[in-house]
């Protein structure tokens, strides 16, 4: 009996990573297959060589870094004010940070194209770096969800009350303990929010779309439109830098004081 | 004379004038007056629930008394935030700072006091000296065991030079062997500094050997605020005399008011001192501590006949049940080579010395 169940278990985990992994294997097969006398990594060659592909990457990349700095800013007073000052908050806090995962970014997106319209009082989508600025905007509450989870597991473990107590009574500031207590030991938790950002910001498409933004996730899809290796070629090289952020975070969480404080 | 300058002229190092504190309709501390005077060394005693970290947290300025005064050295800082009291405070979880290193947590708030890195140093080692730390500048928080970060902790509360030292159940949180010593370690620096200590605990034990008073809280009230040995051979409250050290009650009867007389079980007790307003045949309870209780026959005590129902090993001591008429009664004896405890279920005699029984209304 237990052996069968050893052995329903295994069939189990093969069906589901056959169903993830067959997609993947058959995507990264095709952009091998380039030359018909055999495999080449041809597609990726030609990837890298497109000035486009370089520009396009750098200027997600930048956008994606301004995001993590505006959303830690944003994101680590926040949770840290919910969690000692305003509990009662927490509920409301939670329910607005969970909204991006519900409502689809094309509303977002809208609201912001007619709030900040060349024809309103802030005309930011006017210039090129109004609209930087609002995609900075609309990709910090997209990782909302994930920054706010992270820097909240942050804080609850490390107690921020009792430190918050203890360099209060020493003289500290609420500026001074959060730049010099707080953030230095939730440090993990921000940079794995952090990493969690970086992917899902790196090759999104209906805001950068929407707001004609030179990103990368309009590059994909326009690579798409005209070639056909090249892209399978893009859609692999982006599930290797979501999953390297991933690994990151994974990696992370082993350098948290926790962690370390269980090991010992 | 008002509150404040009365303090200030006498040696009142804190004074709670009618502190009143609740937490929307539920009153957690009820209208508490405490003066503590400079140097001693208080402790404030009571079960889970009732007031006395919430006290301490007034104090630190982590709360505000809806009504009364708070007063250190004189001054009124009922309304101050934490950081313009003065005070150092150590925590029950340790509270130190996990990205920094030990010399940085101890100087920690000289640093913030934006005091030169050469006198901080200074400071920083000469803390660490009194705590016993020495050499270990450079290490973490999580390199040191409960003990030792207990002592920075305590290093790190001292290094500013508070006018007040508060510790919340400090010792909570360690092993048995290292409560003891840190316990002896605490009480001779606070001695050596005589710097004012307030002391949070729930440990009698604790309170008693440490303070120089103690005040036993329940249900938000202070019920006696006395020395140690007032505390425990003279409790003013029925609460008191059951919550510090262990206490077996006796149900009696009052036979003569005048001469203190009283029955327990098949026994008379005379000479006992008696609360006003009893009259004969009122029924009451009589307290016993278990090293008031001796065996064998005593002249001059009430003299009981009980069966042992168990015999406890505690080291220097030997605890033994007993059952007399209805009642369980608790009879310490000294632990020596020649001691031979009795046997379960052995019918012995025990004799009480009346002028340590506490005679209380009956419940």
């Amino acid at each position: 009996m237990i052996k069968t169940m050893h052995l329903l278990r295994w069939i189990c985990l093969s069906l589901g990573v056959a169903f993830f992994l067959m997609p993947l294997i058959s995507t990264a097969e095709f952009s091998l297959s380039l030359r018909r006398d055999g495999y080449s990594l041809d597609a990726y060659r030609y990837v890298f060589a497109d000035p486009d592909f370089i520009s396009s990457f750098s200027y997600s990349a930048l956008i994606a870094l301004c995001t993590i700095f505006v959303g830690t800013i944003l994101v680590v007073p926040t949770v840290y004010l919910v969690r000692l000052r305003l509990p009662w908050l927490r509920p409301a806090v939670e329910f607005i940070v969970l909204l991006p995962l519900i409502v689809p970014p094309i509303i977002l997106v809208f609201g912001y194209v007619r709030m900040f319209s060349s024809s309103s009082l802030l005309p930011l989508t006017g210039t090129s770096r109004g609209s930087d600025i609002l995609l900075i905007c609309g990709y910090v509450t997209l990782a909302l969800p994930y920054l706010y989870r992270a820097v909240d597991t942050g804080l609850q473990a490390i107690n921020a009350r009792v430190l918050t107590e203890a360099a209060t009574i020493l003289g500290a500031r609420p500026i001074t303990i959060i730049a010099r207590i707080i953030l230095p030991n939730i440090l993990v938790s921000v940079l794995s929010g952090a990493f969690l950002t970086f992917a899902v910001v790196i090759s999104e498409f209906v805001m950068a779309s929407l707001l004609t933004r030179p990103a990368f996730g309009p590059y994909i899809q326009r690579v798409g439109v005209a070639k056909a290796y090249e892209p399978a070629a893009l859609v692999i090289l982006s599930f290797f830098i979501t999953w390297t952020a991933m690994g990151l975070v994974q990696v992370l969480a082993r350098f948290s004081p926790n962690v370390q404080r269980e090991s010992k | 004379m008002n509150l404040v300058a009365s303090s200030a002229k006498t040696n009142t190092a804190l004074h709670l004038s009618g502190v009143i504190k609740r937490f929307g309709e539920h009153e957690v501390v009820r209208n508490l007056d405490l003066e503590v005077r400079k140097g001693e060394f208080i402790s404030v005693l009571g079960p889970s629930g009732c007031g006395k970290t919430t006290v301490l947290r007034m104090i630190a300025g982590f709360e505000h008394p809806t009504t009364g005064q708070i007063l250190i050295d004189g001054r009124d800082v009922s309304r101050l935030r934490p950081d313009q009291r003065n005070l150092g405070m150590v925590f029950q979880s340790y509270a130190l700072f996990p990205n920094m290193s030990v010399a940085a947590n101890v100087g920690f708030g000289l640093k913030i006091a934006a005091m030169a890195d050469r006198d901080i140093q200074r400071r920083v080692a000469e803390m660490l000296e009194l705590v016993g730390l020495t050499g270990f500048e450079r290490r973490f928080p999580y390199e040191l065991s409960g003990g030792q970060q207990q002592r920075v902790a305590l290093a790190r509360a001292l290094a500013t030079k508070p006018a007040m030292l508060l510790l919340d159940e400090p010792l909570s949180a360690l092993d048995a062997k290292i409560r003891l010593s840190l316990r002896e370690q605490i009480r001779d620096i606070q001695t050596e500094l005589g710097i004012t200590t307030l002391f949070v605990t729930h440990d009698q034990e604790e309170a008693l050997s440490m303070s120089d008073r103690v005040a036993v809280m329940n249900s938000g009230r202070v019920e006696q605020f006395g020395t140690p040995l007032e505390i425990y051979n003279r409790p003013a409250t029925r609460f008191v005399a059951s919550f510090v050290g262990t206490l077996s009650v006796l149900n009696a009867t009052l036979l003569d008011p005048a001469s203190g007389a009283v029955e327990v079980a098949t026994a008379t007790l005379k000479n006992l001192e008696l609360p006003q307003g009893l009259a004969r045949g009122d029924h009451i309870s009589l307290a016993v501590r278990p090293e008031a209780i001796r065996f064998g026959v005593h002249k001059g005590d009430a003299i009981l006949r009980g069966k042992v129902t168990g015999v406890g090993f505690y080291g220097s001591v030997i605890r033994v049940r007993l059952l007399v008429g209805n009642e369980t009664i608790t009879i310490d004896m000294f632990n020596t080579p020649l001691s031979s405890p009795p046997s379960r279920g052995e019918d012995v005699d025990i004799s009480i010395d009346p002028n340590s029984v506490f005679v209380m209304r009956a419940e």
